[in-house]
Protein backbone atom coordinates (compact mmCIF):
# COMPACT_ATOMS: atom_id res chain seq x y z
CA UNK A 1 0.00 0.00 0.00
CA UNK A 2 1.11 3.47 -1.21
CA UNK A 3 0.12 7.39 0.24
CA UNK A 4 -1.94 7.77 -3.64
CA UNK A 5 -3.92 4.40 -2.64
CA UNK A 6 -4.13 5.28 1.08
CA UNK A 7 -5.41 8.88 -0.10
CA UNK A 8 -7.70 7.09 -3.27
CA UNK A 9 -8.95 4.51 -0.43
CA UNK A 10 -10.39 7.42 1.44
CA UNK A 11 -11.38 10.08 -1.19
CA UNK A 12 -13.04 7.98 -4.00
CA UNK A 13 -15.58 6.19 -1.36
CA UNK A 14 -16.48 9.35 -0.43
CA UNK A 15 -16.84 11.03 -3.37
CA UNK A 16 -19.53 8.14 -4.09
CA UNK A 17 -21.23 8.00 -1.29
CA UNK A 18 -21.62 11.66 -0.61
CA UNK A 19 -22.50 12.59 -4.59
CA UNK A 20 -24.21 9.03 -5.44
CA UNK A 21 -27.63 10.62 -4.62
CA UNK A 22 -27.22 13.57 -6.30
CA UNK A 23 -28.35 11.77 -9.53
CA UNK A 24 -30.92 9.66 -8.14
CA UNK A 25 -32.58 12.95 -8.00
CA UNK A 26 -31.51 14.19 -11.20
CA UNK A 27 -32.81 11.63 -13.38
CA UNK A 28 -36.36 12.27 -11.41
CA UNK A 29 -35.91 15.82 -12.59
CA UNK A 30 -35.58 14.85 -16.01
CA UNK A 31 -38.27 12.42 -16.24
CA UNK A 32 -40.71 15.10 -14.19
CA UNK A 33 -39.70 17.50 -16.92
CA UNK A 34 -40.10 15.40 -19.64
CA UNK A 35 -43.99 14.64 -18.30
CA UNK A 36 -44.73 18.66 -17.72
CA UNK A 37 -43.92 18.25 -14.21
CA UNK A 38 -41.96 20.61 -11.91
CA UNK A 39 -40.70 17.52 -9.99
CA UNK A 40 -38.94 16.92 -6.66
CA UNK A 41 -36.05 19.28 -5.62
CA UNK A 42 -32.98 18.35 -6.79
CA UNK A 43 -31.76 17.49 -3.02
CA UNK A 44 -35.02 15.64 -2.24
CA UNK A 45 -33.16 11.97 -1.78
CA UNK A 46 -30.76 13.41 0.85
CA UNK A 47 -33.76 14.97 2.92
CA UNK A 48 -35.32 11.31 2.03
CA UNK A 49 -32.60 9.68 3.29
CA UNK A 50 -32.06 11.75 6.62
CA UNK A 51 -35.38 11.37 7.23
CA UNK A 52 -35.19 7.53 6.89
CA UNK A 53 -31.78 7.08 8.89
CA UNK A 54 -34.56 8.91 11.98
CA UNK A 55 -36.41 6.03 11.45
CA UNK A 56 -37.86 3.10 13.46
CA UNK A 57 -36.57 -0.19 11.23
CA UNK A 58 -39.99 -2.29 11.66
CA UNK A 59 -39.48 -6.27 11.19
CA UNK A 60 -41.38 -9.05 10.41
CA UNK A 61 -42.09 -11.48 13.23
CA UNK A 62 -41.31 -14.03 10.45
CA UNK A 63 -38.12 -12.97 9.42
CA UNK A 64 -34.60 -13.78 10.15
CA UNK A 65 -31.57 -12.53 10.62
CA UNK A 66 -31.07 -12.55 6.73
CA UNK A 67 -33.65 -9.36 6.86
CA UNK A 68 -31.11 -7.53 9.03
CA UNK A 69 -28.18 -8.51 7.82
CA UNK A 70 -28.49 -7.36 4.16
CA UNK A 71 -28.71 -3.72 4.68
CA UNK A 72 -25.63 -3.56 5.59
CA UNK A 73 -23.74 -6.30 3.92
CA UNK A 74 -24.90 -4.76 0.48
CA UNK A 75 -23.64 -0.96 1.32
CA UNK A 76 -20.49 -2.32 2.72
CA UNK A 77 -20.13 -4.36 -0.97
CA UNK A 78 -21.12 -1.13 -2.63
CA UNK A 79 -18.24 0.85 -0.74
CA UNK A 80 -15.69 -2.20 -1.09
CA UNK A 81 -16.79 -1.93 -5.14
CA UNK A 82 -16.38 1.70 -5.19
CA UNK A 83 -12.59 1.03 -4.44
CA UNK A 84 -12.86 -0.78 -7.91
CA UNK A 85 -14.18 2.09 -9.86
CA UNK A 86 -11.56 5.07 -10.22
CA UNK A 87 -14.18 8.47 -9.88
CA UNK A 88 -11.79 11.47 -10.05
CA UNK A 89 -8.23 10.15 -9.80
CA UNK A 90 -6.38 6.73 -10.62
CA UNK A 91 -3.64 5.71 -8.08
CA UNK A 92 -1.18 3.35 -8.22
CA UNK A 93 -2.50 -0.15 -8.31
CA UNK A 94 -2.49 -2.02 -5.05
CA UNK A 95 -3.27 -5.35 -3.60
CA UNK A 96 -4.92 -6.43 -6.66
CA UNK A 97 -8.27 -4.42 -6.25
CA UNK A 98 -9.71 -3.21 -9.07
CA UNK A 99 -10.02 -6.67 -10.58
CA UNK A 100 -13.16 -6.60 -12.84
CA UNK A 101 -13.69 -10.21 -12.32
CA UNK A 102 -14.24 -9.46 -8.99
CA UNK A 103 -16.16 -6.31 -9.11
CA UNK A 104 -18.84 -8.33 -10.94
CA UNK A 105 -18.75 -10.76 -8.67
CA UNK A 106 -19.06 -8.91 -5.84
CA UNK A 107 -22.24 -6.49 -7.57
CA UNK A 108 -23.89 -10.73 -7.71
CA UNK A 109 -23.00 -10.80 -3.95
CA UNK A 110 -25.32 -7.72 -3.71
CA UNK A 111 -28.19 -8.89 -5.71
CA UNK A 112 -27.90 -12.20 -4.43
CA UNK A 113 -28.72 -10.61 -0.79
CA UNK A 114 -30.76 -8.56 -1.79
CA UNK A 115 -33.52 -11.27 -3.32
CA UNK A 116 -32.87 -13.22 -0.34
CA UNK A 117 -33.88 -10.13 1.77
CA UNK A 118 -37.44 -9.94 -0.29
CA UNK A 119 -37.85 -13.41 0.27
CA UNK A 120 -37.14 -13.27 3.88
CA UNK A 121 -40.27 -11.54 5.56
CA UNK A 122 -42.09 -14.27 3.05
CA UNK A 123 -44.68 -11.94 1.90
CA UNK A 124 -45.57 -13.20 -1.98
CA UNK A 125 -44.73 -9.51 -2.85
CA UNK A 126 -41.20 -9.92 -1.88
CA UNK A 127 -40.83 -12.92 -3.50
CA UNK A 128 -41.92 -12.23 -6.43
CA UNK A 129 -39.25 -9.16 -6.77
CA UNK A 130 -36.71 -12.01 -5.88
CA UNK A 131 -37.99 -14.81 -8.58
CA UNK A 132 -38.12 -11.78 -11.08
CA UNK A 133 -34.48 -10.29 -10.07
CA UNK A 134 -32.79 -13.85 -10.02
CA UNK A 135 -33.88 -15.07 -13.27
CA UNK A 136 -32.97 -11.68 -14.99
CA UNK A 137 -29.62 -11.93 -13.09
CA UNK A 138 -29.45 -15.46 -14.92
CA UNK A 139 -29.73 -13.79 -18.35
CA UNK A 140 -27.83 -10.55 -17.84
CA UNK A 141 -24.78 -12.22 -16.52
CA UNK A 142 -23.36 -14.14 -19.36
CA UNK A 143 -24.06 -10.42 -21.00
CA UNK A 144 -22.16 -8.67 -18.40
CA UNK A 145 -18.96 -11.18 -18.27
CA UNK A 146 -19.10 -10.77 -22.41
CA UNK A 147 -19.29 -6.86 -21.83
CA UNK A 148 -16.18 -6.44 -19.34
CA UNK A 149 -14.71 -8.78 -21.40
CA UNK A 150 -14.82 -6.67 -24.26
CA UNK A 151 -13.98 -3.38 -22.50
CA UNK A 152 -10.58 -5.69 -21.17
CA UNK A 153 -9.55 -6.78 -24.79
CA UNK A 154 -10.04 -3.12 -26.08
CA UNK A 155 -8.31 -1.63 -22.61
CA UNK A 156 -5.66 -4.27 -22.46
CA UNK A 157 -6.04 -5.49 -19.16
CA UNK A 158 -8.59 -7.08 -16.62
CA UNK A 159 -8.05 -4.13 -13.96
CA UNK A 160 -10.12 -1.26 -14.02
CA UNK A 161 -7.03 0.97 -12.17
CA UNK A 162 -5.05 -0.33 -15.01
CA UNK A 163 -7.71 0.57 -17.87
CA UNK A 164 -8.30 3.93 -16.67
CA UNK A 165 -4.94 5.02 -16.35
CA UNK A 166 -4.81 3.81 -20.21
CA UNK A 167 -7.08 6.38 -20.70
CA UNK A 168 -6.82 9.37 -18.34
CA UNK A 169 -5.74 12.36 -20.18
CA UNK A 170 -7.14 11.55 -23.70
CA UNK A 171 -9.68 13.49 -25.09
CA UNK A 172 -11.48 11.36 -27.44
CA UNK A 173 -11.94 7.57 -26.95
CA UNK A 174 -8.83 5.55 -27.60
CA UNK A 175 -10.81 3.10 -29.29
CA UNK A 176 -13.14 3.57 -32.22
CA UNK A 177 -14.82 0.31 -30.44
CA UNK A 178 -15.12 2.25 -27.19
CA UNK A 179 -18.41 3.64 -28.56
CA UNK A 180 -19.78 -0.18 -29.23
CA UNK A 181 -18.83 -1.36 -25.68
CA UNK A 182 -20.39 1.89 -24.02
CA UNK A 183 -23.50 1.24 -25.76
CA UNK A 184 -23.31 -2.71 -23.87
CA UNK A 185 -22.14 -0.51 -20.38
CA UNK A 186 -25.26 1.54 -20.91
CA UNK A 187 -27.89 -1.27 -21.36
CA UNK A 188 -26.00 -2.63 -18.62
CA UNK A 189 -26.34 0.33 -16.24
CA UNK A 190 -30.06 0.32 -17.00
CA UNK A 191 -30.70 -3.29 -16.16
CA UNK A 192 -28.53 -3.21 -13.20
CA UNK A 193 -30.04 -0.38 -11.80
CA UNK A 194 -33.62 -1.24 -12.44
CA UNK A 195 -34.54 1.50 -14.49
CA UNK A 196 -37.12 1.49 -17.69
CA UNK A 197 -37.61 -0.33 -20.01
CA UNK A 198 -36.77 -3.30 -17.11
CA UNK A 199 -38.04 -2.09 -14.40
CA UNK A 200 -39.84 0.74 -13.30
CA UNK A 201 -38.49 2.95 -9.71
CA UNK A 202 -41.41 5.06 -10.07
CA UNK A 203 -43.76 2.67 -9.07
CA UNK A 204 -45.67 0.13 -6.49
CA UNK A 205 -47.46 -1.82 -8.65
CA UNK A 206 -47.42 -5.61 -8.71
CA UNK A 207 -47.12 -6.34 -12.44
CA UNK A 208 -44.22 -4.01 -13.18
CA UNK A 209 -41.96 -4.59 -10.08
CA UNK A 210 -38.62 -5.69 -9.83
CA UNK A 211 -36.52 -3.84 -7.56
CA UNK A 212 -38.80 -2.19 -5.40
CA UNK A 213 -40.61 -5.44 -4.62
CA UNK A 214 -37.76 -7.25 -3.06
CA UNK A 215 -37.02 -4.21 -0.74
CA UNK A 216 -40.88 -3.18 -0.15
CA UNK A 217 -40.52 -4.86 4.07
CA UNK A 218 -37.56 -2.92 4.60
CA UNK A 219 -37.99 0.36 6.97
CA UNK A 220 -36.24 2.94 8.51
CA UNK A 221 -32.50 2.98 8.44
CA UNK A 222 -32.51 -0.25 6.57
CA UNK A 223 -34.38 1.34 3.40
CA UNK A 224 -31.92 4.13 3.71
CA UNK A 225 -28.99 2.06 3.13
CA UNK A 226 -30.36 -0.29 0.80
CA UNK A 227 -31.65 3.05 -1.28
CA UNK A 228 -27.97 4.19 -0.83
CA UNK A 229 -26.21 1.38 -1.71
CA UNK A 230 -28.80 1.36 -4.98
CA UNK A 231 -27.47 5.13 -5.90
CA UNK A 232 -24.11 4.02 -5.13
CA UNK A 233 -24.20 0.99 -7.48
CA UNK A 234 -25.73 3.30 -10.02
CA UNK A 235 -23.41 6.22 -9.66
CA UNK A 236 -20.11 3.27 -9.77
CA UNK A 237 -21.37 1.73 -13.29
CA UNK A 238 -22.04 5.36 -14.31
CA UNK A 239 -18.66 5.72 -13.52
CA UNK A 240 -17.39 3.14 -15.48
CA UNK A 241 -18.85 4.24 -18.32
CA UNK A 242 -17.55 7.84 -18.43
CA UNK A 243 -14.72 7.04 -17.71
CA UNK A 244 -13.79 3.97 -20.48
CA UNK A 245 -15.35 6.53 -23.28
CA UNK A 246 -14.75 10.08 -22.11
CA UNK A 247 -12.40 10.29 -19.63
CA UNK A 248 -11.59 14.35 -19.98
CA UNK A 249 -9.77 15.28 -17.03
CA UNK A 250 -9.21 12.27 -15.06
CA UNK A 251 -6.18 12.99 -13.31
CA UNK A 252 -3.60 10.65 -12.60
CA UNK A 253 -1.27 12.52 -10.01
CA UNK A 254 -1.67 13.17 -6.09
CA UNK A 255 -2.29 17.28 -6.57
CA UNK A 256 -5.72 19.24 -5.09
CA UNK A 257 -5.67 21.62 -8.21
CA UNK A 258 -5.55 18.73 -10.32
CA UNK A 259 -8.25 16.17 -8.37
CA UNK A 260 -10.58 19.36 -8.03
CA UNK A 261 -10.54 20.02 -11.81
CA UNK A 262 -11.35 16.55 -12.43
CA UNK A 263 -14.19 16.05 -9.48
CA UNK A 264 -16.12 18.71 -11.04
CA UNK A 265 -15.84 17.71 -14.76
CA UNK A 266 -16.60 13.90 -13.56
CA UNK A 267 -20.02 15.70 -11.81
CA UNK A 268 -20.65 17.23 -14.99
CA UNK A 269 -19.92 14.60 -17.19
CA UNK A 270 -22.56 12.49 -14.95
CA UNK A 271 -25.01 14.90 -14.92
CA UNK A 272 -24.96 14.52 -18.70
CA UNK A 273 -25.39 11.03 -18.09
CA UNK A 274 -27.87 11.15 -16.24
CA UNK A 275 -29.91 13.49 -18.28
CA UNK A 276 -29.27 10.66 -20.94
CA UNK A 277 -30.79 8.19 -18.78
CA UNK A 278 -33.76 10.36 -17.86
CA UNK A 279 -34.35 11.37 -21.07
CA UNK A 280 -34.07 7.46 -22.31
CA UNK A 281 -36.04 6.32 -19.14
CA UNK A 282 -39.13 8.85 -20.79
CA UNK A 283 -39.05 7.47 -23.99
CA UNK A 284 -39.27 4.04 -23.51
CA UNK A 285 -42.43 2.05 -22.23
CA UNK A 286 -41.70 -1.07 -19.98
CA UNK A 287 -40.93 -3.97 -21.63
CA UNK A 288 -42.67 -7.45 -20.65
CA UNK A 289 -40.28 -9.32 -18.17
CA UNK A 290 -40.11 -12.36 -21.08
CA UNK A 291 -39.16 -9.81 -24.04
CA UNK A 292 -36.47 -8.75 -21.81
CA UNK A 293 -33.75 -11.11 -23.02
CA UNK A 294 -33.83 -9.62 -26.61
CA UNK A 295 -32.71 -5.97 -25.04
CA UNK A 296 -29.98 -8.20 -23.30
CA UNK A 297 -28.79 -9.64 -26.55
CA UNK A 298 -28.34 -6.21 -27.72
CA UNK A 299 -25.68 -5.94 -24.88
CA UNK A 300 -24.39 -8.82 -25.98
CA UNK A 301 -24.08 -7.96 -30.04
CA UNK A 302 -22.29 -5.16 -29.25
CA UNK A 303 -19.84 -6.65 -26.99
CA UNK A 304 -19.33 -9.82 -29.18
CA UNK A 305 -18.71 -7.46 -32.10
CA UNK A 306 -16.26 -5.26 -30.00
CA UNK A 307 -14.53 -8.79 -29.08
CA UNK A 308 -14.14 -9.91 -32.62
CA UNK A 309 -13.20 -6.89 -33.99
CA UNK A 310 -10.04 -6.28 -31.45
CA UNK A 311 -9.00 -10.38 -32.15
CA UNK A 312 -9.19 -9.77 -35.93
CA UNK A 313 -8.07 -5.73 -36.61
CA UNK B 1 -29.86 -31.91 8.41
CA UNK B 2 -28.65 -28.54 7.28
CA UNK B 3 -25.47 -30.23 8.19
CA UNK B 4 -25.06 -32.12 4.50
CA UNK B 5 -24.87 -28.45 2.62
CA UNK B 6 -23.33 -26.38 4.95
CA UNK B 7 -20.15 -28.66 4.92
CA UNK B 8 -19.59 -27.51 0.96
CA UNK B 9 -21.06 -23.97 1.11
CA UNK B 10 -18.39 -23.54 3.94
CA UNK B 11 -15.52 -24.93 1.75
CA UNK B 12 -16.05 -22.90 -1.00
CA UNK B 13 -16.47 -19.65 1.37
CA UNK B 14 -13.20 -20.65 3.25
CA UNK B 15 -11.24 -22.23 -0.43
CA UNK B 16 -12.41 -18.39 -1.80
CA UNK B 17 -11.22 -16.24 0.84
CA UNK B 18 -7.78 -17.79 1.24
CA UNK B 19 -7.45 -18.82 -2.82
CA UNK B 20 -4.56 -17.11 -3.05
CA UNK B 21 -2.80 -18.29 0.25
CA UNK B 22 -4.02 -21.84 -1.57
CA UNK B 23 -2.54 -21.14 -5.01
CA UNK B 24 0.87 -19.71 -3.96
CA UNK B 25 0.50 -23.02 -1.41
CA UNK B 26 -0.01 -25.00 -4.50
CA UNK B 27 3.31 -23.52 -6.25
CA UNK B 28 1.95 -22.08 -9.21
CA UNK B 29 2.24 -18.29 -9.83
CA UNK B 30 -0.56 -16.81 -11.27
CA UNK B 31 -1.36 -13.48 -10.34
CA UNK B 32 -4.19 -13.43 -8.66
CA UNK B 33 -6.73 -10.48 -6.85
CA UNK B 34 -6.50 -11.38 -2.57
CA UNK B 35 -9.96 -12.19 -1.84
CA UNK B 36 -8.26 -12.35 2.08
CA UNK B 37 -7.71 -8.58 1.88
CA UNK B 38 -11.08 -7.97 0.61
CA UNK B 39 -13.18 -10.04 2.96
CA UNK B 40 -11.51 -8.34 5.56
CA UNK B 41 -12.06 -5.00 4.31
CA UNK B 42 -16.00 -5.79 4.03
CA UNK B 43 -15.63 -7.17 7.45
CA UNK B 44 -14.27 -3.83 8.54
CA UNK B 45 -16.38 -1.84 6.54
CA UNK B 46 -19.81 -3.71 8.19
CA UNK B 47 -18.16 -3.24 11.28
CA UNK B 48 -18.24 0.56 10.80
CA UNK B 49 -21.11 0.71 8.76
CA UNK B 50 -23.11 -1.02 11.96
CA UNK B 51 -21.77 0.98 15.25
CA UNK B 52 -22.03 4.07 13.00
CA UNK B 53 -25.75 3.72 12.51
CA UNK B 54 -26.61 1.69 16.03
CA UNK B 55 -24.95 4.93 18.26
CA UNK B 56 -27.07 7.01 16.04
CA UNK B 57 -29.98 4.61 17.29
CA UNK B 58 -32.85 6.75 18.61
CA UNK B 59 -35.98 4.57 18.54
CA UNK B 60 -36.42 0.59 19.30
CA UNK B 61 -37.03 -1.72 16.72
CA UNK B 62 -40.35 -2.48 15.72
CA UNK B 63 -41.80 -5.88 15.17
CA UNK B 64 -45.02 -5.93 12.72
CA UNK B 65 -46.69 -8.30 11.03
CA UNK B 66 -45.48 -8.88 7.48
CA UNK B 67 -47.79 -6.98 4.50
CA UNK B 68 -50.31 -9.89 3.37
CA UNK B 69 -51.61 -7.66 -0.14
CA UNK B 70 -54.89 -7.43 2.20
CA UNK B 71 -55.18 -10.66 3.85
CA UNK B 72 -55.43 -9.76 7.35
CA UNK B 73 -53.40 -13.06 8.58
CA UNK B 74 -50.56 -14.43 6.45
CA UNK B 75 -50.19 -18.09 6.26
CA UNK B 76 -47.19 -19.93 5.43
CA UNK B 77 -48.91 -21.48 2.09
CA UNK B 78 -48.83 -17.47 0.93
CA UNK B 79 -45.53 -17.46 0.89
CA UNK B 80 -43.70 -18.11 -2.82
CA UNK B 81 -43.43 -21.65 -3.53
CA UNK B 82 -39.74 -22.85 -5.40
CA UNK B 83 -41.92 -23.81 -8.85
CA UNK B 84 -43.25 -20.04 -8.16
CA UNK B 85 -40.03 -19.05 -7.70
CA UNK B 86 -38.04 -20.73 -11.05
CA UNK B 87 -41.11 -20.25 -13.48
CA UNK B 88 -39.97 -17.05 -15.17
CA UNK B 89 -36.27 -19.15 -15.63
CA UNK B 90 -38.37 -22.00 -16.97
CA UNK B 91 -40.20 -19.76 -19.46
CA UNK B 92 -37.34 -17.77 -20.57
CA UNK B 93 -35.31 -20.70 -21.17
CA UNK B 94 -38.45 -22.37 -22.53
CA UNK B 95 -35.91 -24.17 -25.68
CA UNK B 96 -33.51 -26.44 -23.20
CA UNK B 97 -36.43 -27.35 -20.41
CA UNK B 98 -39.28 -27.56 -22.90
CA UNK B 99 -41.70 -25.83 -21.34
CA UNK B 100 -45.06 -27.35 -21.10
CA UNK B 101 -47.98 -25.64 -19.47
CA UNK B 102 -51.00 -27.71 -19.34
CA UNK B 103 -54.25 -25.81 -18.36
CA UNK B 104 -57.05 -27.96 -17.11
CA UNK B 105 -60.36 -26.45 -15.73
CA UNK B 106 -63.83 -27.83 -15.56
CA UNK B 107 -67.05 -25.37 -15.51
CA UNK B 108 -70.61 -26.05 -14.33
CA UNK B 109 -72.59 -24.29 -17.43
CA UNK B 110 -71.72 -24.35 -21.01
CA UNK B 111 -71.07 -20.81 -21.28
CA UNK B 112 -67.86 -21.84 -19.32
CA UNK B 113 -68.46 -19.26 -16.90
CA UNK B 114 -69.23 -20.70 -13.17
CA UNK B 115 -65.76 -22.36 -12.28
CA UNK B 116 -66.10 -25.76 -11.00
CA UNK B 117 -62.38 -26.76 -10.71
CA UNK B 118 -58.81 -27.45 -12.35
CA UNK B 119 -55.36 -27.26 -12.43
CA UNK B 120 -52.65 -26.43 -13.72
CA UNK B 121 -49.33 -27.76 -14.28
CA UNK B 122 -46.25 -26.76 -15.76
CA UNK B 123 -44.29 -29.78 -17.07
CA UNK B 124 -40.36 -29.73 -17.45
CA UNK B 125 -37.76 -32.00 -18.83
CA UNK B 126 -36.39 -33.86 -16.59
CA UNK B 127 -33.14 -32.84 -16.69
CA UNK B 128 -30.67 -34.84 -15.55
CA UNK B 129 -32.43 -38.11 -16.82
CA UNK B 130 -32.66 -36.64 -20.24
CA UNK B 131 -29.29 -34.67 -20.69
CA UNK B 132 -27.06 -36.65 -18.41
CA UNK B 133 -28.13 -40.55 -17.95
CA UNK B 134 -30.28 -41.14 -20.70
CA UNK B 135 -27.30 -40.56 -23.88
CA UNK B 136 -24.21 -42.16 -21.87
CA UNK B 137 -26.81 -45.25 -21.30
CA UNK B 138 -28.15 -45.05 -25.18
CA UNK B 139 -24.55 -44.78 -26.30
CA UNK B 140 -23.76 -48.28 -24.83
CA UNK B 141 -26.51 -49.73 -25.47
CA UNK B 142 -26.05 -48.78 -29.13
CA UNK B 143 -22.38 -50.07 -29.16
CA UNK B 144 -23.62 -53.70 -27.37
CA UNK B 145 -26.14 -54.35 -29.60
CA UNK B 146 -23.60 -53.42 -32.56
CA UNK B 147 -21.31 -56.45 -30.43
CA UNK B 148 -24.24 -58.79 -30.09
CA UNK B 149 -24.25 -58.14 -34.10
CA UNK B 150 -20.59 -59.59 -34.17
CA UNK B 151 -21.11 -62.65 -31.89
CA UNK B 152 -23.63 -64.33 -33.94
CA UNK B 153 -22.96 -67.85 -32.85
CA UNK B 154 -22.01 -68.78 -36.34
CA UNK B 155 -18.57 -70.73 -36.91
CA UNK B 156 -17.75 -69.85 -39.94
CA UNK B 157 -17.65 -66.03 -38.98
CA UNK B 158 -15.95 -66.51 -35.68
CA UNK B 159 -13.35 -68.39 -38.11
CA UNK B 160 -12.97 -65.42 -40.16
CA UNK B 161 -12.24 -62.96 -37.51
CA UNK B 162 -9.74 -65.15 -36.30
CA UNK B 163 -8.08 -65.04 -39.74
CA UNK B 164 -8.51 -61.20 -40.35
CA UNK B 165 -6.96 -61.02 -36.45
CA UNK B 166 -4.09 -63.08 -37.54
CA UNK B 167 -3.67 -61.10 -41.02
CA UNK B 168 -4.21 -57.74 -39.30
CA UNK B 169 -1.31 -59.16 -36.44
CA UNK B 170 1.17 -60.28 -39.15
CA UNK B 171 0.78 -57.12 -40.60
CA UNK B 172 1.29 -54.82 -37.60
CA UNK B 173 4.14 -56.72 -36.30
CA UNK B 174 6.20 -55.89 -39.90
CA UNK B 175 5.52 -59.01 -41.91
CA UNK B 176 6.83 -62.66 -41.81
CA UNK B 177 10.51 -61.64 -41.41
Amino acid sequence: MNTSFLLFAFLNPLFALLTAPLYMSLIRKVKAYSQGRKGPRLFQVYYDLRKLMKKEAVYSPTSSWVMRFTPYLNLSTLLVCSLFVPLIFVPEPAGGLGNIIVFLYLLALERFFTALGGLDAGSAFGGMGSSRSMSLAAVIEPTMVISFAALAFVLKSLNLHQMFALTAGTILPISPTLVLVSISLFIILIVETGRLPVDNPATHLELTMINEAMILEQAGKNLALLELTHALKQFLLMGILINAILPVGLSTEIDAGKIAVSALLFLAKAGLLAIIIGLFESALAKMRLFRLPSFYVMAFFFSAITILIEVFA
Amino acid sequence: MLLGPAIPAALCILTGLFSKQIISLAGWRIEFPDMLLLGLLLGLIYAALFLITRSKETSPIRVSETWGCGIPTLAPYMEYSSSGFSEPLVMIFKSIYRTKIVHRAEYFDRQESLFKGGNVEIRLVRFFEEYLYIPPARAIGNFSKYVSRLQNGKLDSYVLYAFLAVIVLIIATGGLV
